[in-house]
């Protein structure tokens, strides 16, 4: 669904093979990259993005808060294979709410603690 | 291992009932965890209530359910230390089940406590917690079901701070010094208690009074409580939803049954090895609810069975080493739910049996008891639906072995009266049902029985102790895939050998003798 | 674990939580100097050059290491300070821009506190509901309450201004309705309790203030009909008012006040309004004005008892003076044709003004019956109204209008508490259209049979179907006669006997009078032919009944046939042998009693146009010394002459009497079975409970009379069916 950086501070963050993906500099209002701890980027649908509360609000916030304009949110404190981990989820959320028969999501156990913290930040 | 009450609350996996159970939803404890849930409470409660489409549960619910997952996965593999126990602190756990665990202590507890309401079950039995770990678990206010089974460390203190928990339905303390006249109090007020088990409790004389205003409880186990007298008893008439009480090995008497005669809600009933004698069971007439008796070593014959010709719904009738003879079956004749009736070591005879060959319910009939031949044996054989048969003193030879051919429902049989030979292994084997079978102290059986048996495979435990069974003989065993216990002792067989067949033949084999 | 093989062992690494470090003990401090920037910014509307995450993730670290407390002062202690501000800016708008400038402040505080809710999400997800504070939103709500709306310098600035605008656009003025709305919204979000005791009570007061001076002003100068209109425009206003821009709750208070003031404090005054007021509408039938008056008088309450008393008071005297009318009671048809008129007339008032309301429909029944019954000879005049419709009056109407007309007289019957009276004429009616043969119309003749019979049960017509019988048995009787008997009755007169059942009919006895021979032989024939065929019966000549046609020829040879009674018929056969008889001479050869005699020869002798007699002297009264003579002079335009039909009239004086003498006789039976029925059942009871049970089981046909009552109970223990209780003689104890 979803591909990651290959080293911090990549410069052309990778797009969705979803639909046409579109121009990467002024992505489209369809989608908003997400920045781990280590610089790597996820660019998500803004509808999976959504599935976070946190994320919610904070692209929906009137005013103009930077990320709103940019389409981008750093994530200072999250680890790559975390927030990898939470995009995943984001898209098994839609998929399970759109009625269709998903498998369970997998958590491995190193790292439940660690999501769940993360889980908690992005109220999700 | 601590899995005992693990089992008893229900798959501890992720499980989607686990997922949205109430349960969870009350957690909201002090932590970061605690508001993780859907803004709206309301929702996951509608959830648990009717099949309404499902909401797809949140990545902070997934991570929880994996978090219990993982933490009984630990206490499974015996591998939680104290160390990594720490980080499970604030992490809505609901069962924390340590019994038997090593090291559990009170330090322990307080991140058992940092559980907050989300705690619902704690079992640690055996373990060396201390009045002051208990203690820590008294604002675990959802808590349902508490062990502190062999807690030598526990007092009359440390239980009392516990009262404040009443939403507990069930409550363990066997063997615990803490259940004292005073300690006892704690229970007033746990008024949703549904079960209390306080087996070999001591000190419990005086403690049932605050037993008193329990109106939920429905089971009772004060088996072998020594210092319960027929005054404590009295505080029990007015628990009127109890079903089941076991009182084995108490020092009560007829005094108290008249306490017990009032409950009629009864269905379980265990008065074993009590000094009970013909004219007490009077007082059972009334408790026509009663499904199971234990009357097990009492002073009780053939008089008083006549009082338990009412008692139409027992289905369990233990009469084991008591003085009931032929003439007393006739009370037991109308039993027509009877489906398991013990009269070893009693008075009965051949002619006895013939009074219960009607009770075509039975399933399980021991007749472990030198007076019963053949004779009594023929008389029973319309009893087709027994599944468990015991003979093992009953003097049967190889004429009597033709009425089990009759039993093709039996799953387990003892026949031990030594008179039986390879003829009378003939009519055993095609009792295809068996799983266990039993023909030990039979010492003219030879090789020729373990051939005529080779087709029961359905046999997980086989005894031909104390026969003329040999190595050469051993080989006939190999078909019997799904045995798991086999006994040999006193045969001409070698623990070498049995070993070599063990290893090549049987996978599933566990338990040999001789080893 | 549950299942599965052997437990595999697999090596966890489970980090404890990093949040558990040690922090820089100036890390709240610093991290709150952040989120404090931030507010201003929002305040400022600057917020773009900030970042949401990291905003959000300071007050989620804050909250994480519980300096939640610490956050949730700063934010409503720099909210507090930042409202103080706007408050001082909105208070320095001058007149008109005041309103706009507070909702322009309004809208951008709601805005900033979004985006600051927004970003303090985790605070108020864990950190207030665990310490029991007050959400954000309604913080940011409370402080714009206490500090703006609250604030000595806005208060009542704002109420002010919003009731002069209210009280501008009262007054016909447009005024800016998308801004009070606005306005009187943020009120509401502020709460509930903010909208009524700011702006809502105080609007109240001043509304019922307005209209009570309104009111007065207008109830001075205008009709009824006009000020009710004026009302229900205001009505109107203040609904829709309070659609554009107040809230929804307010509609029913504010009704309430325009209701109060408008309506029910002039509302008996209105009613009773000089010559214009709630009579004068129903005189004039003002529909439109009697609805207004009732869907505005129904909002208030005793409204429409108040209209209802009135209009009952007013129909009962109305309906008192035309039934106690002695010019009206001349003309029976007449008479019961305007009840008629003005029951329609009530009847199309309340289905078109008052929504046919159960309640009016009921008061305007009950006045019917009140005053339909102060005239004891409704009864009669009903019977009359329907023997009229159903000899003439139905002539080429439709069965539908015969329909119309016959229920609207049921219900006029059904006013009536003497139904047995009205049985009595209807049977006298009804017998005489039958034998005249007058009834125009067969089916709508039983049409009111069966009318009658669904209204007052079989008995009731019984004895009226029975006469129906006898006409149908008659007419075949007669076919058979004539049948068998044709040979021997040769060329003589036709005879036309209506075998009339005792008691079926109103016949009283009266002796025949002498027939003309010719006609004497006939009837003889037919005597014996019908006691032959139905042995053991008896006939009597109702010689008073009948009818007869005969041939006269005049002096020029003119030929006409006349159609006249049955004694007229004999007057008029003992001219064929003389030319004059004097009345003595006629009345000793006919025996007619004398009254019948005098009414039959007046019609034949002085009815101009029908005056086959001539009188000597002449004169408009038949005196016992005229002589009369065959009128060989007679013409007409007419071949048939009908002369002196027995028309159905209203009873004059003595028959009144005779009729009501019958009337009492016949419920004599009926009171004592009534009483005899209830004794049976109840063995004993006092006097005055058998009074009101034997009421109680006759009044569907009449009102007994507690002498009459009386009377029947005394009779009833004369022969033993009661006697007195001998303890308590007002006690009766039936006698099986």
């Amino acid at each position: 669904m979803l591909r990651k950086g290959e080293a911090p501070g990549h410069q052309t963050p990778p797009h969705l093979h979803k639909d046409d993906g579109d121009d990467d500099d002024d992505a489209p209002s369809g989608f908003v990259k997400l920045i781990s701890a280590e610089g790597f980027e996820f660019v998500v649908d803004k509808k999976a993005a959504m599935v976070s509360n946190t994320l919610r609000n904070m692209l929906t916030s009137p005013g103009g808060f930077s990320e709103t304009r940019e389409g981008e949110v750093r994530f200072p404190e999250i680890s790559t294979p975390i927030l990898e981990k939470i995009c995943q989820y984001f898209y098994w959320s839609l998929h399970y709410s759109s009625g269709k028969e998903t498998s369970e999501f997998q958590i491995e156990p190193e790292i439940t603690l660690e999501l769940m913290m993360a889980a908690n930040y992005l109220d999700t | 291992m601590g899995s005992a009450c693990s089992r008893k609350r229900g798959q501890l996996l992720v499980d989607e009932e686990d997922l949205y159970s109430a349960r969870f939803s009350k957690s909201s404890s002090f932590k970061w965890l605690l508001h993780t849930l859907p803004r709206s409470g309301s929702d996951v409660h509608r959830k648990v209530q009717g099949p309404v489409p499902a909401r797809c549960p949140s990545l902070m619910e997934l991570c929880v359910a994996k978090v219990r997952e993982v933490f009984n996965e630990l206490v499974e593999w015996n591998i939680l230390t104290e160390e990594l126990l720490g980080a499970f602190r604030d992490c809505a756990l609901q069962d924390i089940c340590l019994a038997d665990y090593p090291g559990v202590r009170d330090a322990w507890m307080e991140v058992a406590a940092s559980q907050g309401q989300s705690l619902l079950s704690v079992d640690i039995s055996c373990s060396d917690v201390t009045d002051g770990g208990l203690n820590q678990l008294k604002d675990c206010i959802n808590l349902q079901s508490l062990s502190c089974n062999y807690c030598d460390q526990i007092s009359e203190h440390g239980l009392k701070t516990l009262s404040g928990l009443s939403n507990v339905t069930s409550l363990s303390f066997k063997k615990c010094s803490a259940v004292t006249a005073e300690g006892a109090k704690a229970f007033a007020n746990m008024v949703n208690l549904g079960s209390l088990d306080l087996e070999r409790c001591p000190k419990i004389h005086g403690g049932l009074v605050h037993l008193k205003g329990l109106r939920k409880l429905e089971k009772l186990n004060l088996r072998y409580c020594n210092g319960i007298t027929d005054s404590d008893m009295k505080h029990l008439s007015g628990l009127s939803k109890l079903a089941h009480l076991n009182l084995e090995g108490c020092a009560v008497t007829a005094a108290c049954l008249e306490v017990i005669s009032g409950l009629v809600m009864l269905k379980v009933l265990n008065l074993g090895f009590n000094y009970i004698t013909d004219a007490c069971l009077v007082h059972l007439k009334e408790l026509i609810n009663l499904e199971c008796l234990n009357l097990d070593s009492c002073k009780i014959g053939d008089e008083g069975l006549a009082h338990l010709k009412g008692l139409l719904k027992l289905r369990s009738l233990e009469l084991s080493d008591t003085e009931v003879g032929s003439n007393g079956l006739r009370h037991l004749s109308g039993l027509r739910n009877l489906q398991s009736i013990n009269l070893s070591f009693t008075l009965v005879t051949d002619i006895g049996l013939k009074k219960i060959s009607g009770l075509n319910s039975l399933r399980s009939l021991n007749l472990d008891n030198r007076q019963i031949t053949d004779n009594g044996l023929a008389a029973l054989t319309c009893l087709t639906g027994l599944t468990h048969l015991d003979l093992f003193g009953a003097r049967i030879t190889d004429a009597g072995t033709n009425c089990l051919k009759y039993f093709k429902n039996l799953q387990s049989l003892e026949v031990c009266g030594g008179l039986i030979t390879d003829a009378g292994v003939k009519n055993i084997k095609d009792l295809k049902a068996l799983t266990l079978l039993n023909l030990s102290q039979n010492g003219n059986l030879t090789d020729k029985s373990l051939e005529l048996i080779s087709g029961l495979t359905a046999l997980v435990s086989l005894n031909v102790s104390n026969s003329r069974v040999s190595n050469s003989g051993l080989h006939h065993l190999k078909p019997l895939q799904n045995l798991r216990s086999l006994s040999l002792e006193s045969c001409k067989v070698t623990a070498i050998e049995i070993k070599k067949l063990q290893l090549a033949a049987l996978p599933n084999l566990v338990s040999v003798r001789p080893e | 674990m549950s299942g599965g093989g052997p437990p595999k062992k697999r090596n966890f690494k489970i980090e404890l939580f990093k949040h558990r470090v040690e922090l820089d003990p100036k890390y709240a401090e610093r991290t709150w100097k952040v989120l404090e920037h931030a507010i201003h910014e929002i305040y400022n509307h600057n917020a773009s050059g900030l970042s949401f995450e990291e905003l959000y993730r300071s007050a989620y670290n804050m909250v994480l290491h519980k300096y939640g407390e610490k956050l949730y002062d700063g934010l409503e202690r720099t909210m507090t300070w930042r409202l103080k501000e706007i408050s001082k800016s909105i208070e320095a708008a001058q007149g008109g821009l005041f309103l706009e400038e507070l909702n322009a402040k309004w809208m951008d505080h709601n805005k900033a506190l979004q985006m600051i809710r927004d970003i303090l999400m985790y605070m108020d997800r864990t950190y207030v509901p665990q310490s029991r504070r007050t959400p954000v939103h309604e913080l940011g709500l409370n402080l714009w309450r206490d500090h703006i709306i609250h604030s000595p310098m806005i208060h009542s600035r704002l109420l002010d201004t919003l009731l002069d605008l209210i009280h501008r656009e009262r007054m016909g003025e447009m005024i800016n309705r998308g801004l009070m709305r606005s306005i009187t919204k943020m009120l509401m979000d502020l709460g509930a309790a903010v909208y009524q005791d700011d702006f809502e009570k105080p609007f109240l007061d001043v509304t019922a203030s307005f209209y009570s001076g309104e009111s007065q002003e207008f109830i001075e100068c205008c009709d009824c009909g006009n000020y009710l209109k004026k009302s229900e425009r205001r009505l109107n206003e203040e609904m829709e008012r309070v659609s554009h821009y107040l809230d929804a709750g307010t509609e029913a208070k504010i009704t309430s006040v325009v209701e109060k003031e408008m309506i029910a404090n002039h509302m008996h005054r209105l009613v009773h309004m000089e010559n214009s007021g709630l009579v004068n509408m129903l005189v004039d039938d003002k529909y439109d004005d009697l609805a207004r008056m009732y869907n505005l008088f129904r909002r208030v309450f005793d409204g429409l008892s108040t209209i209802r008393d009135v209009m009952t008071s007013y129909l009962r005297e109305t309906g008192k003076q035309l039934v106690t009318d002695p010019e009206r009671l001349k003309d029976p048809v007449e008479f019961v044709q305007r009840l008629l008129n003005e029951k329609d007339k009530h009847d199309k008032i309340i289905n078109v003004a008052f929504g046919n309301d159960k309640t009016f429909q009921n008061a305007l029944n009950s006045s019917f019956e009140y005053f339909i019954n102060l005239n004891n000879r409704s009864p009669e005049f009903i019977s009359l109204y329907v023997d009229d419709k159903l000899r003439k009056g139905l002539k080429g109407a439709t069965e539908e209008d015969v329909e119309v007309i016959l229920d609207k007289v049921m219900m006029l019957f059904r006013y009536l508490q003497e139904k047995d009276v009205f049985e009595k004429y209807y049977k006298q009616h009804l017998a005489k259209r039958l034998l005249s043969g007058k009834t125009v119309s067969d089916d709508a003749e039983r049409s009111m049979i069966v009318k009658l019979k669904t209204e007052c049960g079989y008995q009731f017509t019984s004895k009226l179907e029975g006469m129906f019988t006898d006409m149908k048995t008659s007419q075949d009787t007669m076919i058979d006669f004539y049948a068998k008997k044709s040979e021997e009755l040769g060329d003589g007169p036709t005879l036309d006997v209506h075998i009339l059942t005792t008691g079926s009919w109103p016949t009283q006895p009266c002796p025949p009078c002498n027939l003309p021979t010719e006609i004497l032989a006939i009837c003889d024939k037919f005597r014996t032919y019908y006691l032959g065929t139905h042995s053991g019966r008896r006939l009597t000549w109702q010689t008073n009944m009948g009818t007869a046609d005969i041939k006269a020829t005049f002096g020029k040879g003119q030929k006409h046939e006349l159609n006249v009674s049955t004694y007229q018929m004999c007057v008029l056969m003992l001219f064929n042998s003389t030319d004059g008889l004097t009345y003595k001479d006629i009345e000793q050869d006919t025996a007619i009693p004398a009254s019948d005699l005098k009414r039959c020869l007046q019609s034949l002798a002085c009815v101009k146009g029908k005056n086959v007699l001539r009188k000597e002297p002449m004169s408009k009264d038949i005196s016992e010394d005229d002589t009369f003579y065959f009128n060989d002079k007679f013409t007409s335009k007419l071949v048939k002459v009908k002369i002196g039909t027995v028309v159905a009239q209203k009873e004059s004086e003595p028959e009144k009497q005779e009729t009501r003498q019958r009337v009492e006789e016949d419920r004599k039976p009926q009171i004592e079975a009534a009483i005899v029925r209830i004794m049976k059942s109840r063995r004993v009871l006092d006097h005055n409970s058998i009074v009101a049970e034997v009421t109680k089981q006759l009044q569907a046909r009449f009102m007994p009379n507690p002498v009459v009552i009386k009377k029947r109970i005394e009779s009833l223990i004369e022969r033993e069916f009661l006697e007195r209780d001998k303890a308590d003689r007002k006690l009766y104890r039936y006698l099986a």
